[in-house]
């Protein structure tokens, strides 16, 4: 079955998550999107006066500093009225894929990784990670708490 | 040489490890049958969240496969080397995925260039001498056995509990 995905560039790698979770795009660095701070927490503001927590995916992929990739944009993903500010290289854009295709990570892959990633949707040579919605909102506490699988 | 006194001899593959606590030339050794096939560098999927011993997953023939860097994995409290890679060695692990019951193969980072070596079966039966492991490899929780053979090591990984998920943090404090 066909479904539509947002495909997101994320420390070089590609992310994807359905579309009906996406509630839009910001620019890092922009002067009207200022990354607000409490709590140690980091939020960033969003037009209709909701807010988003910041996570940077790039943080916890393994390989470290000498990998990172320049991120541009944020995404913004909204589950059950929650929100969370993703940043990634790019805009990012939508595409089609058969839903049924999708592969599992492979039993090495536990905890914490394995309940984000959902599946992974192989294109030729490229893999595409499929974000779990409702765990990317659990997300930036994992990255803050440096947890592993 | 006649057939009959041709020695038998087996083939192996031998990576080199990169420990902290080793002195001299320490390799990993993976016997014939354990190994598929040797890839050339590739595009390595990460995935977040993964220790630094996973680095990621990579499409083998619509398998996807764990790709394990063995010199994290026996310096699990050292921060990961994160250097580029020469080849992907793809390896049978012998471990069986619970759920689809498929045997489970890894592809294993080498920075160098995979040795080949045969050895006739009374050399692997006479000339290799267990040796007490690096305290690295000991914490690892992969370890099967240590041995000398002239002036290099050769450790023996079982990485069942690594393509598993299994492994968890508890290996290192041991």
């Amino acid at each position: 079955m066909m479904k539509n995905y947002f495909l997101a560039l994320i420390g070089g790698q590609l992310f994807a998550l359905g579309k009906d979770s996406v509630a839009g795009i910001g620019t890092h660095n922009d002067s009207r999107a200022k990354l607000l701070e409490d709590k140690g927490k980091k939020f960033l503001p969003l037009p209709d006066g909701n807010q988003a927590i910041f996570c940077d995916l790039q943080q916890v992929m393994p390989g470290g500093e000498s990998r990172r990739s320049k991120q541009s944009h944020y995404l913004i993903v909204t589950h059950e009225g929650q929100y969370v500010a993703l940043l990634m290289t790019g805009k990012g854009r939508l595409f089609m894929a058969d839903e049924t295709q999708q592969c599992p990570l492979p039993p090495a892959l536990t905890g914490v990784a394995r309940k984000l990633i959902s599946g992974v949707l192989v294109n030729c040579n490229d893999l595409i990670l499929l974000l779990n919605a409702p765990s990317l909102l659990k997300a930036p506490e994992w990255v803050a708490s440096g947890q592993r699988c | 040489m006649t057939s009959e006194g041709r020695q038998a001899e087996t083939r192996t593959y031998l990576l080199p490890l990169a420990l902290d606590d080793a002195e001299g030339n320490v390799f990993c050794l993976f016997s014939q049958n354990q190994v598929v096939e040797i890839l050339g560098p590739r595009p390595i999927q990460r995935i977040p969240f993964s220790p630094s011993y996973l680095r990621g997953v990579v499409n083998y023939f619509n398998q996807l496969l764990p790709v394990i860097n063995l010199d994290d994995l026996c310096n699990r409290k050292t921060v990961s080397r994160n250097e580029g890679f020469r080849q992907l060695m793809v390896v049978r692990t012998g471990a069986v995925d619970p759920v689809t019951g498929r045997p489970l193969k890894a592809a294993i980072i080498s920075r160098t260039r995979v040795h080949m070596a045969k050895f006739a079966d009374q050399v692997l039966a006479t000339s290799f001498v267990e040796q007490e492991a690096p305290t690295s490899l000991k914490a690892s929780g992969v370890l099967r056995g240590f041995f000398q053979r002239q002036a290099h090591y050769v450790a023996l990984l079982d990485l069942h509990q690594v393509v598993l998920g299994t492994l968890g943090d508890a290996a290192s404090t041991n």
